[in-house]
Formats: C-alpha cells, sequence, structure tokens
C-alpha cells in the first residue's frame, strides 16, 4: 500500500500543502489558534496513548474510518461531520446526508489533505498503526489539526473508542449508555461460554471461499473473527493449527483433515454468500461432518446491507450474539437476536428501520 | 545454359539509388565474380538475386522462373545463400547447421529423414568437414564455418549458389581454400555461382567472369583478364595499378607513391 | 546423437511418472502412504468398483491431489515449452514465456473480473485469458510493420504492451476495495490451490493442441533461430511460421495462466537447464525435454507449495525463490551468459 511512488506524491503533496499555508493562510491559522485558545481547550488522551488538545467545543469534524462515522452518528454528531474517507460513502449504517459529504480519501491509498484543510475541521478522528495512518497523523499535527487516534483490534476497543469519542463530542451520557449496552451483552456471552466443557465445544472454521477462487480456502486464525469463535465456546480448527496467523489460506485437503462440526462462511453481501453456499453445496464439501449435518451458516459482514452486523462499531455485539447462537445453540438458546438489534437502532440510530431482515 | 539472368535491375532506398539498370547472366557451372570497392552494391545485388530485397524495377529470373513469384521454399531448392561467418545464438552442432538447409524440401511439420542426413552428409564431404560434423559449430575456426555453410547451400541442392564475401575474416591459407574449393564444386556439380569478392586477384584466379560494379553500376563485364585492367581499376578504385604476367598467370600490383 | 544423451534423454522423458505418483502421497490430509498406495492399487486395477476404504481417502486422492498434480504437469509443459520455443524465434536464451505481453495481459483481465465482476462464475478465466491473448496481439501488430515482423520490433512492443497493460492493472489496484484488492494480490501471485478437474479441462485441449503444433515444429525452430535473413533464404516462410510459433505459445501460455496466475521463471529456467544436461541446443530434444522436466518442475515445486507449511503457499513466489537463485547460478557458471 505504501509504495515509493505514493510516499513521493503523498510528499509533494505535503510541501505544496505547507508552501500555500505559510503564504496564503499564515494569517488565517493565527486567528483559527486565538480562537481555540479562547474558548478552553478540553485535554483528552486519545487510543494511541496522545495526549490531545480539542476545543471545548467540537463543531467541524473529519473522520478517516466508516466506523468512526458510525459512531459518531449514533452519538448524535451526524451534523458535525464535515469530511469522511471513502468507506463510509457505502456503509448502510450512515445516514446519507453523511454519506454524501466530501470524501477526503482513505487510509490504505491516502488522504488528500489539502481537502483536509479547505474542510477547517476542529478535529480529525481517525485509526492509527498501519498504511499511511502514521504520515497523516504527523502531517495533520503540523498543520495545527488535532487528531484523536483510535483503533479497532478487538471488541473492548469499541466500547473504550465509544468513550474516548463521547469526550470530544461532550456526550458521555449517550456513549456510555452505548457501551452499557453492548458490555452487558458481551459479558453475558463470554460467561457462558467459560461453562461449556472442552468435550461439547464444536470444531468451528470461520471461512471466505470467494477471495479470488473457491478452492483457495480463506480462514480466520488468529483474528478478531477467529479467536472470537473459541472466546463463543467453540474450538477453532484453523487457530489451533496456525496460531501466529490472521488468515491462512489453506486447500481443501486441509478442510478434510479438519472435518470441522460447524462451518461459517462469511461474506460481504447476500449475493456472495449464495455463491459460496452454492460452492460448498457441490463436490467435496458434501464430505465434511458439517455439511452432512446441515451446520453450514452463513454470517454478512461488514456494513453494505441490512442484516450484517459482524463489523467494527456498535454493531459487533449483534454479531457475537449471531456466531454464539451458531457454535453453541444450546447454550445460547435464548439470545434474542433480532430482539436486540431492534433496541440498539431504535435507542441509538435513532431508526428501527435498519435492523432489515 | 544460363541458370541466372537479371535484367535492368534498379534498387533504391528512399530517394538514393543503390542499384541502377543492372544486368547479367550465368550459366552452369560457371563462377560470376562481384568486385567493387565498399558500398558499391554488391551485396545489395546479392540480396536482390535471392529476392531477400524487391528491386524498384527489372526482374531476376532463376532457371527462367521469375524470383519474385517463387514461394521462399521453391527459391531455396534453385538457389543456396552463402552468409557470411556469423555466430548463432545457440551452440548447434556443424551437422545440426548443415540439416537446415534442408528445411526447403520438408513439411512445416516435417522432421528430418535419413535421407536428409545421407544428403548433409555428402554436402559436409564434399568441402571436407565430415570430421567435424559433431563439434558444435560455435567452436570452429572461420575458415572452417565457412565451409560448413557451404555445404549446408549445396545440402539444398541447388542450381544457384551465392556467396556474400566468403574470404572476409578469413586468413591466406584458407581464402585460397575456400575459393578453389567453391571453383571445384561449381564444375563438380554444374552450379552457377555469384559471389562477391574484395581482391582483383582473387577475381583473376578463381572466376570465370568478372562484374565490376562502382556506384550501383555495372561498369565492366567480361572475362576476367578483359575486366582486371588499369583502366577499369582506376575507373571505379581511382587507383594505379599495373597488371603484370607470372608465369602465364595474371597478377594485380598496385604502383608505388599510392 | 550419443548414446549418453539417449540414456539421459529417456531418463528425463520417463521422470514425470515417478514424479506424478510420488506426489500423490503428500499433502496436509494424514494419509498413510502404505493406505495411499493400496488406495492407488485398487484404483489402477479396477477404476469403477466400489472401494473399501472411506469415501474422503478417494477424494483426498483422486478429487484434489490428482487434479492439482495434472494441472502442475500441463502448466509446466506449458511453460517450458512457450518458454523454449520463445527463445528460439527470439534468437535469445534470455527470453521468458512471457515476453510478449501475455503475463501482463491476463493480470489486467483477471483484476478487473476480481475487482468489477465478482459474482459470475468462471468470468475471471474467460478475461485472464482475453486480455493474454489480447496483449500478444497488441504486440504483434504494433510491431508489424509492411508485412513484416522483426524480432527486435517485438521486443520493443512486448516491453510497451507490459508496461501499459501494467499501469492499468495498477490504476484498478487503486481504485478496488481492500477485500476485493486481497484476492487481485493472491491472483498476481500464481497458485494451483485452485486446481480441480474442471481446471483441468480448460486447459488441456488448447494446451495440448498448441504443444502438438510446437512439438511438430520443434526442429523449424532451430531454422527460425538462425535469424529472418538466413531463415528465408534456406527456404522458410518467416512470417507464417514465426505467426504459428508466438499464436502457439501465447495460447499455452495464457490458457495456464488464466486458471492459475502468473507462475514465473519456469519458461526460463527450464530450458536452460535441458540445454546444459543434454549438451545440445537442438530443439528436436529440448522441446520434448522441456516438456518432461518443465512438468516435473512445477508438480515438485508445487508439492513444496503445499507441503513446507499445511497452508498454502503461492507457487508462483515458489518457483521465483527457486528459479531466480538458479539462474543467476547457471550464469555465472556460463561466464556472463554467453553461450560459447
Amino acid at each position: 500500500m505504501l509504495d515509493d511512488k505514493g510516499l513521493t506524491k503523498f510528499r509533494a503533496v505535503l510541501i505544496l500543502a505547507v508552501l500555500v499555508l505559510s503564504t496564503i493562510g499564515a494569517s488565517f491559522l493565527a486567528i483559527r489558534s486565538t480562537q481555540s485558545v479562547a474558548l478552553n481547550p478540553t485535554t483528552l488522551v486519545d487510543m494511541a496513548g496522545r495526549t490531545v488538545q480539542i476545543p471545548s467545543s467540537v463543531d467541524r469534524i473529519v473522520v478517516l474510518n466508516s466506523y468512526w462515522t458510525e459512531i459518531l452518528c449514533t452519538l448524535g454528531a451526524a451534523d458535525k461531520i464535515v469530511g469522511i474517507d471513502k468507506y463510509s460513502t457505502s456503509s448502510h449504517y450512515i445516514p446519507s446526508k453523511v454519506r454524501n459529504l466530501t470524501v477526503v480519501g482513505d487510509l490504505f491509498k491516502g488522504i488528500n489533505i489539502e481537502t483536509v484543510i479547505a474542510l477547517s475541521p476542529d478535529v480529525v478522528i481517525m485509526d492509527y498503526g498501519y498504511g499511511k495512518t502514521g504520515e497523516i497523523i504527523s502531517a495533520l499535527e503540523g498543520l495545527g489539526i488535532p487528531v484523536v487516534a483510535l483503533v479497532s483490534r478487538n471488541f473492548s476497543d469499541q466500547t473504550t473508542a465509544i468513550r474516548t469519542l463521547g469526550k470530544v463530542l461532550n456526550a458521555e451520557k449517550s456513549a456510555g449508555d452505548l457501551a452499557g449496552f453492548m458490555d452487558s451483552r458481551h459479558s453475558f456471552l463470554l460467561s457462558t461460554a467459560a461453562w461449556i466443557p472442552a468435550s461439547e465445544r464444536p470444531k468451528v472454521l470461520i471461512c471466505k471461499l470467494d477471495v479470488w477462487q473457491e478452492r483457495l480456502i480463506y480462514t480466520y486464525a488468529n483474528s478478531t473473527y477467529g479467536t472470537l469463535a473459541e472466546d463463543l465456546g467453540g474450538i477453532n480448527v484453523a487457530l489451533r493449527d496456525f496460531p501466529d496467523q490472521s488468515w491462512p489460506k489453506v486447500s481443501m485437503e486441509k478442510v478434510l483433515a479438519w472435518n470441522p462440526d460447524v462451518i461459517i462462511v462469511l461474506g460481504y453481501d447476500n449475493a456472495s454468500l449464495a455463491s459460496q453456499l452454492d460452492t460448498v453445496s457441490n463436490s467435496s464439501w458434501n464430505q465434511l461432518k458439517a455439511v452432512k449435518e446441515g451446520k453450514v451458516y452463513t454470517i454478512l459482514i461488514g456494513s453494505k446491507v441490512a442484516g450484517a452486523y459482524l463489523d467494527w462499531g456498535p454493531r459487533m455485539i449483534l454479531g457475537e450474539m449471531q456466531l454464539a447462537k451458531m457454535i453453541q445453540p444450546e447454550y445460547y438458546a435464548n439470545l434474542d437476536v433480532s430482539g436486540a438489534a431492534q433496541m440498539l437502532f431504535t435507542q441509538f440510530y435513532n431508526t428501527g428501520a435498519l435492523s432489515g431482515s | 545454359m544460363e541458370v541466372v539472368r537479371v535484367d535492368g535491375l534498379s534498387f533504391s532506398y528512399g530517394l538514393e539509388f543503390r542499384l541502377k539498370d543492372i544486368s547479367l547472366s550465368v550459366d552452369r557451372g560457371e563462377v560470376l565474380v562481384l568486385l567493387g570497392p565498399n558500398g558499391c552494391g554488391k551485396t545489395t545485388l546479392l540480396k536482390c538475386i535471392n529476392a531477400l530485397l524487391r528491386p524498384e524495377r527489372g526482374s531476376v529470373h532463376i532457371d527462367g522462373r521469375d524470383a519474385f513469384r517463387m514461394e521462399r521454399n521453391e527459391l531455396a531448392r534453385l538457389v543456396g545463400y552463402v552468409p557470411q561467418v556469423h555466430s548463432p545464438p545457440f551452440p548447434y552442432t556443424v551437422m545440426d547447421i548443415v540439416l537446415m538447409g534442408r528445411v526447403s524440401c520438408l513439411g512445416i511439420f516435417q522432421q528430418p529423414s535419413g535421407r536428409d542426413y545421407a544428403k548433409s552428409e555428402e554436402a559436409l564431404a564434399l568441402v571436407g568437414m565430415d570430421r567435424l560434423r559433431d563439434r558444435p559449430y560455435t567452436q570452429i575456426s572461420g575458415g572452417e564455418r565457412q565451409l560448413v555453410l557451404v555445404a549446408r547451400a549445396i545440402a539444398q541442392e541447388p542450381k544457384v549458389l551465392l556467396l556474400d564475401e566468403p574470404t572476409a575474416h578469413l586468413d591466406f591459407k584458407n581464402q585460397l581454400m575456400i575459393l578453389r574449393m567453391v571453383r571445384r564444386v561449381a564444375k563438380d556439380k554444374g552450379l552457377g555461382v555469384v559471389m562477391s569478392l574484395h581482391d582483383p586477384n582473387h577475381a583473376l584466379l578463381f572466376s570465370d567472369s568478372v562484374a565490376l560494379m562502382g556506384h550501383g553500376v555495372v561498369t565492366a563485364l567480361g572475362r576476367p583478364e578483359e575486366v582486371v585492367t588499369a583502366a577499369n581499376i582506376k575507373n571505379v578504385y581511382g587507383m594505379e595499378i599495373e597488371v603484370v604476367d607470372h608465369k602465364k598467370t595474371k597478377f594485380v600490383v598496385p604502383l608505388q607513391d599510392l | 546423437m550419443g548414446s549418453g544423451v539417449k540414456w539421459k534423454s529417456a531418463l528425463l522423458l520417463l521422470l514425470p511418472i515417478p514424479a506424478l505418483l510420488g506426489s500423490l502421497f503428500i499433502g496436509a490430509y494424514p494419509l498413510p502412504p502404505e493406505i495411499t498406495l493400496q488406495v492407488i492399487m485398487a484404483k489402477i486395477a479396477s477404476p469403477f468398483a466400489q472401494s473399501p476404504w472411506p469415501q474422503v481417502y478417494e477424494t483426498v486422492l483422486f478429487e484434489i491431489r490428482l487434479p492439482r498434480i495434472i494441472l502442475a504437469l500441463i502448466g509446466g509443459v506449458a511453460l517450458s515449452v512457450s518458454g523454449a520455443s520463445l527463445q528460439g524465434v527470439f534468437r535469445n536464451p534470455l527470453v521468458d514465456s512471457y515476453i510478449l505481453g501475455v503475463s501482463a495481459g491476463a493480470g489486467l483481465g483477471a483484476a478487473i473480473a476480481i475487482a468489477f465482476l465478482p459474482s459470475i462464475p468462471g468470468v475471471t478465466q474467460v478475461l485472464a485469458f482475453s486480455f493474454g491473448f489480447l496483449a500478444f496481439l497488441v504486440t504483434y501488430f504494433v510491431a508489424r510493420e509492411r508485412g513484416e515482423t522483426p524480432v527486435v520490433s517485438l521486443v520493443l512492443a512486448g516491453i510497451i504492451v507490459t508496461a501499459l497493460f501494467s499501469a492499468a492493472l495498477s490504476m484498478i489496484k487503486f481504485f478496488t476495495e481492500a477485500e476485493r484488492l486481497a484476492g487481485v494480490v493472491y491472483w498476481l501471485m500464481g497458485s494451483l490451490a485452485i486446481a480441480g478437474w474442471r481446471e483441468v479441462a480448460q486447459t488441456l485441449p488448447a494446451i495440448g493442441v498448441a504443444f502438438l503444433i510446437i512439438f511438430f515444429m520443434r526442429w523449424r525452430l532451430n531454422v527460425l533461430s538462425m535469424g529472418d535473413e538466413e531463415a528465408k533464404s534456406l527456404g522458410v516462410n518467416i512470417e507464417r511460421d514465426r505467426l504459428i510459433v508466438l499464436f502457439a505459445t501465447t495460447l499455452m501460455a495464457s490458457s495456464f495462466v488464466s486458471v492459475a496466475g502468473i507462475i514465473g521463471w519456469v519458461g526460463l529456467v527450464v530450458p536452460h537447464i535441458i540445454r546444459m544436461l543434454i549438451g545440445t541446443p537442438d530443439n528436436r530434444v529440448v522441446i520434448p525435454l522441456s516438456a518432461s522436466v518443465g512438468a516435473v518442475f512445477l508438480i515438485l515445486a508445487d508439492d513444496l507449495a503445499r507441503s513446507v507449511t499445511t497452508f498454502e503457499l503461492p507457487v508462483g513466489v515458489l518457483t521465483t525463490v527457486i528459479g531466480a537463485p538458479f539462474f543467476l547460478y547457471l550464469l555465472k557458471r556460463r561466464g556472463g551468459g554467453t553461450w560459447k
């Protein structure tokens, strides 16, 4: 992602931006900084451990990850967002007026710093720790734009991020409510799983079959969804074999050797799930225990369509509940995923319609 | 009997004439030498006769047939072309190289058969190179390579041999050897030979007729001793020579103070 | 041809058989060798009989391993024979199967399919093949002038077309979402994990026909390698013959690339090994032996790809990792890559 050409281009843009600023915008910057000081800034520590000073009242936000956009909207800040990243435009869970805002790029392929400057944000919300994030953060800081850096590695990062954004927005109350909604259900899932004896834990395979071609099977091992399978009372066969790989690619032969009890197929939309199920329904798959016993399940991931829950952000708890019911249908018999979805969407997304199918 | 007939042939690159109105003919068993300074058009003429270059005007007939109306394989069965010594990118054996002379007799998907091997062996023996048959062509001397290329042309079983400066890059002894060989083969097999040479003495020694060329024009054509004269040589080379007799053979001697 | 060469050739021609059989014993599914042997013997003895083994054994051996090994065999033949033929036509032992832009074209076609048309089955193969072939046609017609396509023009046109298609590929990569980008990247690495009988059936006819064409023109390749003018005076219709060879090699390379992605270095390294082992550049020997040794090379490389780790390594990366240093060794041994 971070090739030399991109870097050079990026640097050129940066230099240009600095030049533009120092010549035309010097006075403008000066006015802005006095304004900020005058308004008695808030100080907070972001998830990267950085101490950030932001205006006490944040009115203009540029956000560079779709899940943080989604959280900002659930915390009632949809009107304060002025710029978004490319992935926010295709999320079903972000209001359309936000999806139509100025796109400044994305964190994998780079953003246009000048566009960000032109939006004169009070704060930029973004991930740190991969791709071009490091350079973007230091570039923005160099221009005097405060950056709140967040990260998504697991479930608890989600609630931490929600609370941090609550502070940014002076909306600690609703942030606390949302995080609480998620936390209580999450600890219920984990504590239930803790009771399940080893003998009742099924062998689970979480996979995608359409990354390139269905015979190159893309599995989830030491990744968020991969470890979730273990946390929710299953034995993740891919994780057991490849504890230090995130998404090992295996052949059909390996799957036959694993012979999992439960197969969970992930996909970004219904067409993808349908075509993957089609693959599973023919050829060598039908010799697997999971297929013979009808324990092949599908889960929509990401944010593209209604009913997709397994994703970063508040919906993650719904996705965890879906996974739990597939892995341990008896232990989690009383979980009501659609009820929880209805509640989450009415209470925090201000519309129950989102729960979809 | 006439095997090569060139009539009013002109060739140009862009606006510049390389060959202008050239006419000549070669009979069976006759050796015609193209003699002239560098850039006079000897190689261009050889390529026109071999239909590798298409002339503006004029015609080339080989054994009575228009050279430009034949398929390449038909022409190759009439004309054997011996290029200047080269080194190919792959170290084929001498036999592999000679065998290539048979390609014109084989279909596109055909491999050489025993008959093709026999013809090639015969041609190699004729030039005295059969002892080298399994050596890599890239590892033998320049003179040997030239002879191998002659053998390849003979393996084509042609009626005409074209040789482009066969003595270039060869030492004194090998030059004489190859020219003697060409002349012998021409007589034995009844081939018409056209070859370009640099040295007028070679032309006097080994040819039946000489075409003296300068600036794309044949300035004199006829028997060697009629063509290689002090006046004709001065005309194309611009230098003074004298033709002397030594034991009934004529030699060209450059005059001093040149 | 000396008797030593004949023995060596016979040995090399038979090598794919033990390679194929031996590779049946390698894989992630824990099948004991003696059971594997019994299942294979039973299958050979009576191919359609009901077997006493669990069905999964047969599935592993004959639905997963066997088609994959056969696809490796077909691919090894396609890549090394096209490499050897192009080395002849281009008169250069350093040419590989992709000199006419086939890999860049196929890469672009596959990327378009994976990025924009992911839900249509088989579209990746079709587009990869078509664009591979398209790249060749563009190269050929860019190089063609007044009825002639000189080798130098072909090389230059190949470079230009490769550059253009690669640039277009980068553009598509840039505009592709992260999750689809992964598919494009894996495709470009090349893998035989995709192998099934369907892929064998898709590639075998075209590669088979193209191989037969080259096989029967193998001696003529010697003549083509002497250069245009010399081949012409020897009686070869150079434009026609060269076009047939280029067409056949492109058919082979793009058919295989379309199912397996870009697997490099096979076409470059294998013919070299043959010329060194056998000591002759005669394509009557080099072509059939390149086919068998190319098959063995790719079968063994894929054995590594599926057995070094129990997850899948991309075999295209492995052939490069093996091929490039080996090639360097050959060059050093040969002294600067010249053929003396």
